[in-house]
């Protein structure tokens, strides 16, 4: 009996591999697309990458220009994500399932969080690009949506987590719902909502660039230019720079995080 | 004289799933009753209704002649500040200090903003202090409340809510998540806060033993209706079968 169980069960991997090589095999044929070929490819790419994108005195010179820019991002990225933080708290609390006080209200708030998190950013960005213009402000918008949605779904599941208890115990003190939230849910949470509020910092600064080329401002836009201009060695300065800006607020984030968790 | 009076209440949950039905029962001033009953026959509900977490669908309660089921939501405010509360699970904000968790039993007294940012008078730092004291916490006044062990916690959960100076005090489960010494040490706090302020005592027991031991008075619920309702030493082998559901073993 055992034995026939783990026979099916066998025979459903079997299918299923079998199925996935047979998709990959159609979808490739379709797209003319060659693994092997794409594999070969790589070595290829990454001399190419090595040879042109290494920064060179003339990148060097454009350095004080580049770090004005990714400063710029920065602040950009640090405003978005605080300021969003602010809203998506607020919504967090009018949604969460413990701390809501109305249900159609609470709805409400999650169906415009949840708007404006799927919405990508890219997207965010061209249409915001439309109403104002090539502007910081686009920028700026662009991550703020999108934090304030990544955030709010966030807030609402730690505070659905952890609260229920605090919520019931203070209610039953008598405490009014301003109370209960300031001193009983955000003291509950405030160590993971203050950790996903440097996590959405990180982020941003990745995503600024690209939201930056689209929207032009901030480092992206001065990576596309370059790049379209081939002066290759000054767009690798400029990658290398954001790498070691995500890495430094990574490494600060990770200490802040281990000391208030 | 009633300080609490309950009749026909009734709950149901998703308009479909009776959690109590027609409870009706009284409970005089400085009593100490303890409500038994298997895992979900309504005894959480039952205690919920009274300070209004869970609103009742039918019926009255009577706290000290006032109907709690037709307060608004400032009247409301005021009646819980009179009605202190302990739960299972002590819901004490964890990673505030004991003394902040104390003072939390203040907060319905206070108008929203100062109790909002926490600004309590010098007479409840002092109250609170005095409370902890008593309960013997009064060395970890300023730790964590994480830091303490569950007994420590439930003391605490007394703490905040004798700050409110209640006339009633409802306990959910207090000792379901203790050891058998800390259970007593809670169970024996509570019962000497009842024989020596004469605040009136609602329990809900996992352990009929304790009940018998400690209460005035024992009522038994079972499938959301009174089964039982009288003194400790009335409560025989086949009533507790019959509040339990469990065939009555032939020894």
């Amino acid at each position: 009996m055992k034995l026939k169980i783990m026979q099916t069960e066998k025979r459903y991997f079997t299918a299923a591999a079998v199925l996935l090589i047979i998709l990959y095999m159609l979808a490739g044929s379709a797209v003319d697309f060659n693994l092997g070929s794409g594999f070969l490819a790589v070595p290829e790419a990454l001399r190419w990458l090595f040879c042109n994108f290494i920064p060179d005195s003339q990148s060097v010179s454009k350095l004080p220009h580049i770090m004005n820019k990714l400063m710029e991002t920065v602040f950009l990225s640090v405003a978005a994500a605080t300021t969003a933080s602010i809203l998506a708290l607020l919504f967090a609390l009018a949604g969460s399932g413990v701390t809501r006080r109305n249900l159609l209200l609470g709805t409400v708030a999650r169906i415009i969080a949840s708007i404006s998190r799927n919405v990508p950013d890219s997207v965010w960005a061209m249409i915001l690009l439309l109403s104002f213009g090539q502007n910081i402000l686009t920028g700026f918008f662009t991550l703020f949506f999108v934090t304030f949605g990544t955030l709010t779904r966030a807030f609402i599941e730690t505070i659905d987590e952890t609260s229920s208890t605090t919520v019931e115990a203070l209610t039953a003190c008598g405490a009014s719902w301003w109370q209960v939230v300031s001193q009983g849910v955000i003291p509950d949470n405030i160590g993971e909502i203050v950790s996903w509020i440097l996590y959405e910092i990180e982020v941003n600064i990745r995503s600024s660039t690209l939201v930056g080329m689209l929207t032009g401002t901030g480092i992206g836009f001065l990576f596309d230019l370059y790049y379209k201009s081939m002066r290759y060695s000054s767009a690798g300065l400029i990658i290398l720079l954001i790498a070691a800006v995500t890495l430094i607020i990574e490494t600060t984030s990770n200490a802040i995080r281990r000391r208030i968790l | 004289m009633a300080i609490l009076e309950i009749s026909g209440l009734t709950k149901i949950y998703k308009s479909t799933i009776k959690a109590l039905d027609s409870v009706s029962f009284s409970v005089k001033k400085g009593e100490f009753v303890s409500i038994i009953g298997p895992s979900g026959a309504g005894k959480s509900t039952l205690i919920r209704c009274i300070n209004r977490l869970v609103d009742a669908t039918e019926g009255t309660i009577l706290v000290a002649d006032e109907d709690v089921t037709k307060m608004n939501s400032t009247e409301l405010r005021r009646l819980r500040t009179k009605i202190g509360m302990i739960f299972q699970n002590y819901n004490l904000v964890e990673k505030r200090l004991v003394i902040d968790n104390v003072l939390h039993g203040r907060l319905g007294y206070k108008n929203t903003l100062a109790g909002m940012f926490g600004r309590y008078t010098r007479e409840e730092h002092a109250e609170a202090l005095k409370i902890l004291k008593q309960l013997g916490l009064k060395q970890y006044a300023y730790n964590r409340c994480d830091e303490l062990s569950g007994g420590q916690k439930q003391r605490v959960g007394i703490a905040r809510a004798l700050i409110q100076n209640p006339k009633i005090f409802l306990a959910d489960e207090p000792i379901a998540s203790l050891d058998p010494a800390s259970a007593k040490l809670i169970m024996d706090e509570l019962m000497n806060m009842n024989k020596k302020t004469g605040i009136t005592c609602l329990l809900n027991l996992h352990q009929v033993q304790t009940a018998k031991d400690y209460s005035d008075r024992i009522i038994g619920i079972n499938n959301g209706r009174i089964v039982f309702d009288g003194k400790p030493k009335q409560l025989n082998d086949k009533i507790i079968a019959e509040i339990y559901n469990t065939p009555l073993q032939n020894e």
